[in-house]
Parts: structure tokens; C-alpha cells; sequence
């Protein structure tokens, strides 16, 4: 990661306004609640901005960002890269904001996809767009490499990578529980449970549940930079 | 799962209102405690409690997603709590519990883990009147069993176990951070490292990162009362 490099993410606000825009909708995008591709792309702009107002960090998660962008050292940067098609992005990404608002870093956003949505594996580096950085930031599990989204790396003044945050709270069992709501019921076709799962997975997004794992996002990254800051 | 729980037995624990009581009782005061040095007399933290209850506020989405969960079928509603006041770990977590008790209406009961002395081995009906409970609910790592506090054990309505929550969140790696904070620094003889490690530790319990885990605690505890749901 370099100044120039970083320079070009968007803002949180530049951000929001650019999910809005007819170049971001042209884009291909998911919804979850469907399980199918969509295009053009809701836009989510509205709810970001509306999520957003509302996300509040505790007293408490205000003051652990300050004391650790205090030490020498400490967190300066956050290198995120996102999309609005994505309920996990959709869920963290307006608590970083306010993480990187009260801390005084600066917080740059990153597309993953071009205009058609990448569905497996990593992009070519040299692909254009932001394949440098996805392919950078991959998440690597079970000795497999995956551009999963949210990713935010928090970086020093120098940018000096301190920390990696992926997906979603380690809390949060999402390949198990996702994997329960669309199971199909007995004496449901398919069909009935597509249907069915998409209405449990919009009611889970709705609850209270996606806000408890979106601060223990911000616990889990306050908690990993500050064991940074005490093992160095 | 255990289901040993009597009501008769579960009802013989301390509400929090009479625990933090009973921390300030001279028959209390009187029994062995602990520091980070080992058996110490026990210091009266009555007040600490009660003022650490009074400023621990679960945030919105975690009182409504404990609501939520207390009012499903075979949700929980009661909770049992093992718990000594000398140990950092119950100090930070005891009243963020009884505030997630509260929020939900669910019955917490406290029970002690020692007796007169300070629990060194494997825990004894003849040393502790709880020993019964702590045998039942003992950590167990790499194939050992510990007598780790706090405990906190959910179990709906009929005492059937849905969850155990036991020490500390999992974000917070204790050992490694308190093994590097009470390492020997270059030049400090052991009682210097001794006297600046305690210093270190306790400075730790003072800043923000004490309550971010007992956020934490509480955002593990009701995630994984959820996925216990769905997956029921």
C-alpha cells in the first residue's frame, strides 16, 4: 500500500453517494434474500446513509480507538474494501465509519467487482479496477484463497499493516446458520423453500442480531489492535 | 448437556442485589482471597461492584435481541452465575450479566466458588459449599479441567442447559497479553518485574478495553443463544 494507492479509495461519504450513481446500479450485483444475481443493482444508498446516522459506538469503543491512534504506532489508516450487494458489508461498513470518525483515521473504500460480479476465486493483480488490492486482502481459509467482503486492514501513519478484519465477527456463525435457514422444511419443494429461506434471511437482517454482530466487529478489531499495541 | 440443575439447588443462590451484599459481609472479608501473586486476604470490593453495575448499559440492540430470545419457546430464563470477587475477570463481567438478566426478566443466581481457603486443586465438597456446581461446569483445555470463573450457564424455563459461558470473551487472549505484560523487561531484577507487571496488569483493568470485553462477553453470550435457536 502506498500514499498514491490509498489516495484513491472514496470516503465514506463519496462512498454512499457513489452506490446512488446510475455508473454503480449499472453494475451487476446479489441479493441474498433472492439467492440469485441482480441487475441493475438495488441501491442501497439510502439505508447506508440511514444506517449510518444510527450506528453509535459505546463510550467505551470511542475511547479504546483514541488510546490506540495515540501510541506511537497506532492505527492512522483503513484500507476497506466493500460492496453494497453484500448484507456483511451492508452491516459493518457504516460502523467503521463511525470507528475511523472517532479515532481520526482515515478511511478509504474500495470496490471489489467490475461490472460483472466476480463469483469465485481471485482476480488477476493486473486486471485493473481494484484486483490489486482484492487479490492482496484475499481471505485465505482451509488453504484456499477467497476475495470475501467487507475486508478492513488498519494500517499505521507509515503504513505499517497492523490488522485484518474479514467478513464478519468470528461470533457469528454465518456458513452454519445460513446454511439452517435455507435448509429445506418437511414437505417443502424447493421452490416453497427459496422462498421461505429468503423471508427468514430478511428477518434476520432486520433483527436486532446483525447490529449485536456489527459492534462485536468493532470489539474484535479494538480488542486485535490493542494486543498489537501491548505484544510490540 | 447437563440437566442435573435442581430448581431447589439453582434457588439457593445470591440474587446480584445479595452477592455484592455479601462481598462487603465480614464473613466474606474473612475468607482467602487471591491476587496475582496467589492466597491474599480479600479486599472489599462491595462498592466497585455497585458502582460498575450502575454505570454498565447493555446498548439497544442487545436488550432487544435478549427480549427476543427470552420470549421463544425453550428460550432462556434463568442463569447461573459462579462467581469470586477477587478475580478481575468476575468483577468485569458479573454486573454486564445481571444487566443482561434484567433486560430480558431472566432469574440469575450467584454461587461462590471457594470456601474458607483459596481453591487450589480440583474443587472438594469438604472445602466449598458450591463444589457440587463447579465440578459441574469445570473449562476443560487440551484434555485438563480448570475451575475457571466466571460461569455463566443459560437454561430455559425447565433447567435444560442452552449455553455456558466461561471466563473471558474470546477476543480477549488473557494469557498471551498477561504472560508478555508480566515478562522480564531487560535489565529488571524478579521483584521489579514482579511489582511491574502487577502495576501493568491492574493499569490494563483501568482502561477502556475492560469494558470492551464485557461488551463482548455479552455480544458472544447472546450470539450463540441465537444460533441455539435457529438451529434447534
Amino acid at each position: 500500500m502506498t500514499p498514491e494507492r490509498f489516495a484513491k479509495g472514496m470516503t465514506f461519504d463519496g462512498y454512499v453517494k457513489f452506490i446512488g450513481s446510475p455508473e454503480n446500479l449499472a453494475r451487476e450485483g446479489f441479493d441474498i434474500r433472492k439467492f440469485s444475481l441482480v441487475s441493475p443493482r438495488l441501491d442501497w444508498s439510502g439505508y447506508l446513509r440511514a444506517r449510518h446516522t444510527k450506528a453509535r459506538l459505546t463510550e467505551d469503543q470511542t475511547a479504546a480507538i483514541k488510546w490506540l491512534a495515540a501510541q506511537p504506532g497506532g492505527p492512522a489508516k483503513i484500507v476497506l474494501i466493500a460492496e453494497d450487494w453484500s448484507s456483511d458489508c451492508r452491516r459493518d461498513v457504516p460502523y467503521l465509519a463511525r470507528l475511523a470518525e472517532a479515532g481520526g483515521l482515515d478511511l478509504r473504500i474500495f470496490v471489489r467487482d467490475g461490472e460483472k460480479m466476480l463469483m469465485k476465486g481471485l482476480p488477476d493483480p493486473a486486471a485493473g479496477g481494484n484486483a490489486d488490492l482484492v487479490a492482496e486482502y484475499a481471505n485465505e481459509k482451509n488453504g484456499e484463497k477467497f476475495a470475501t467482503v467487507p475486508v478492513a486492514v488498519f494500517f499505521a501513519k507509515d503504513f505499517t499493516e497492523l490488522y485484518r478484519y474479514i467478513e464478519y465477527p468470528a461470533i457469528y456463525h454465518k456458513a452454519r446458520l445460513i446454511g439452517a435457514l435455507r435448509a429445506a422444511r418437511p414437505g417443502e419443494v424447493p421452490d416453497q423453500a427459496k422462498q421461505r429461506a429468503g423471508r427468514d434471511i430478511a428477518a434476520l437482517l432486520e433483527s436486532p442480531f446483525f447490529d449485536v454482530w456489527a459492534r462485536a466487529g468493532v470489539d474484535e478489531i479494538l480488542s486485535a489492535l490493542h494486543e498489537k499495541a501491548v505484544m510490540s | 448437556m447437563s440437566t442435573v440443575l435442581t430448581r431447589e439447588r439453582f434457588a439457593k443462590g445470591m440474587t446480584f442485589d445479595e452477592y455484592v451484599t455479601f462481598t462487603g459481609t465480614p464473613a466474606n472479608l474473612a475468607r482467602e482471597g487471591s491476587t496475582l501473586a496467589g492466597a491474599a486476604p480479600r479486599r472489599d470490593w462491595s462498592a466497585f461492584l455497585r458502582e460498575r453495575y450502575l454505570k454498565t448499559r447493555l446498548s439497544a440492540p442487545q436488550a432487544a435481541a435478549i427480549a427476543w430470545l427470552a420470549a421463544q419457546p425453550g428460550g432462556p430464563s434463568k442463569v447461573l452465575v459462579i462467581s469470586e470477587d477477587w478475580s478481575s475477570d468476575c468483577r468485569r463481567d458479573v454486573p454486564a450479566l445481571q444487566r443482561l438478566a434484567e433486560a430480558a426478566g431472566l432469574d440469575l443466581r450467584i454461587f461462590v466458588r471457594d470456601g474458607e481457603k483459596l481453591l487450589k486443586d480440583r474443587p472438594s465438597p469438604a472445602d466449598s459449599p458450591n463444589a457440587d456446581l463447579m465440578l459441574q461446569y469445570m473449562k476443560t483445555r487440551d484434555g485438563q479441567e480448570f475451575a475457571s470463573i466466571p460461569v455463566a450457564v443459560f437454561f430455559d424455563r425447565d433447567f435444560r442447559e442452552l449455553y455456558r459461558y466461561v471466563e473471558f470473551p474470546a477476543i480477549y487472549h488473557k494469557d498471551t497479553l498477561v504472560a508478555k505484560i508480566r515478562g522480564t523487561r531487560p535489565g529488571e531484577s524478579p521483584e521489579q518485574t514482579r511489582a511491574r507487571g502487577g502495576r501493568d496488569f491492574f493499569a490494563m483493568l483501568e482502561t477502556p478495553f475492560y469494558d470492551v470485553w464485557a461488551d463482548a462477553a455479552i455480544d458472544e453470550i447472546i450470539s450463540a443463544l441465537h444460533e441455539r435457536q435457529v438451529l434447534a
